[in-house]
């Protein structure tokens, strides 16, 4: 019989939740579907359980360090905060690869998660900034709505200016009124 | 980082002895511990209520005297024993840990045999295929006792 909290659906429905469920057990039969599913595995086997221990306790320690640099930072993240979060939740399905290994003496696991953290954080940033840039270049600065604004009447030679302010802004001009300009002398 | 530690597992996985080897300054905490009497197990189920709250109170009075570590070891083979322990951890700003004794190699049997609290084999079996999935959404939160 399968006991029930081995089975790695146990695993995915703790992640769900928001809880890293770390199985400690005395074979390795269950660790493969247990990381699959997001789970953290330390092999915890007699007669050298204090192995087990000691990787346990590198776990902690990782999983308590990652918590504290997420709180100590969340707050500066700002507006892609929840960006952030998504994309670590992203990697933490691989986190028990990092962390569940058995390695009886690890060290620097705290330096691993801080610096997978700020990995996370600048890919996010790059990330965002470019969705932001390319949003940036293909939203028209100039409209047709100004130009109606400004008294011009619709007709052909509208989207011509249009067009024209368009490419100027795509070459890296950024001036609203120069790229006004641009349009209302095609017109 | 303070963190708060629910070590689940059948009876006789060995929870108590991987919750003493963890625990620090002695922050360890079980709701068994209010069934011993004069160093003997005294186990009344009609207790299980008070027993659990016990725990928890323990609990939350070392959470708010800003314990690094607190570990509770209770079999947390459903959800509505683990829940309470993660509001305290939300609560006081620490890590939510549930590490669970596998034991997959020992065959329920064995279990009964060493377990110290002499839970029979059917009881294990119908705790270890039953209502497991602890923190699952759809499972209930409220604990037996207050279910309509």
């Amino acid at each position: 019989m399968t006991k029930s909290y081995l089975k790695p659906c146990w695993a995915a429905e703790c992640r769900l939740q928001g809880v890293i469920p770390i199985l400690l057990d005395d074979t390795p039969k269950a660790r493969l579907e247990w990381e699959h599913a997001g789970g953290i595995f330390v092999l915890y086997q007699p007669p050298e359980r204090i192995k087990g221990i000691w990787d346990l306790e590198y776990t902690l320690g990782s999983l308590c360090n990652f918590t504290r640099e997420w709180r100590e930072q969340e707050a500066m993240l700002g507006d892609i905060r929840q960006r952030v979060w998504e994309e670590f939740k992203k990697g933490l399905w691989n986190q028990a690869e990092w962390v569940g290994e058995p390695r009886p003496h690890t060290r620097g696991g705290g330096e691993i998660m801080a610096t997978r953290f700020g990995e996370v954080v600048k890919s996010t940033l790059t990330m965002v900034r470019a969705e932001e840039e390319a949003a940036r270049v293909a939203k028209p600065l100039v409209t047709g709505a100004d130009l109606v604004l400004l008294g011009h009447k619709p007709g052909i030679a509208f989207g011509k200016a249009l067009k024209a302010a368009k490419a100027l802004q795509d070459s890296g001009e950024r001036d609203y009124s120069v790229l006004l300009q641009t349009a209302e002398d095609m017109l | 980082m303070k963190a708060l530690l629910c070590i689940g597992g059948l009876p006789g996985s060995g929870k108590t002895t991987l919750a003493t080897l963890l625990a620090e300054n002695g922050h360890l905490y079980a709701a068994d511990d209010y069934f011993m009497r004069d160093g003997v197990y005294q186990f009344d189920p009609d207790e299980l209520p008070a027993a659990h709250m016990h725990c928890q109170i323990r609990v939350r009075n070392a959470c708010e005297g800003g314990a690094e570590r607190v570990i509770v070891h209770n079999t947390f083979s459903n959800r509505w024993e683990a829940e309470p322990y993660r509001a305290i951890a939300e609560e006081y700003g620490y890590a939510f840990f549930v590490v669970t004794l596998g034991d997959s190699a020992i065959p329920l049997e064995d279990l009964a045999s060493r377990n110290s609290h002499q839970v029979p084999l059917d009881r294990l079996e119908a705790m270890a295929q039953g209502d497991a999935l602890s923190l699952t959404a759809d499972s209930d939160p409220r604990p037996p006792w207050e279910r309509d």
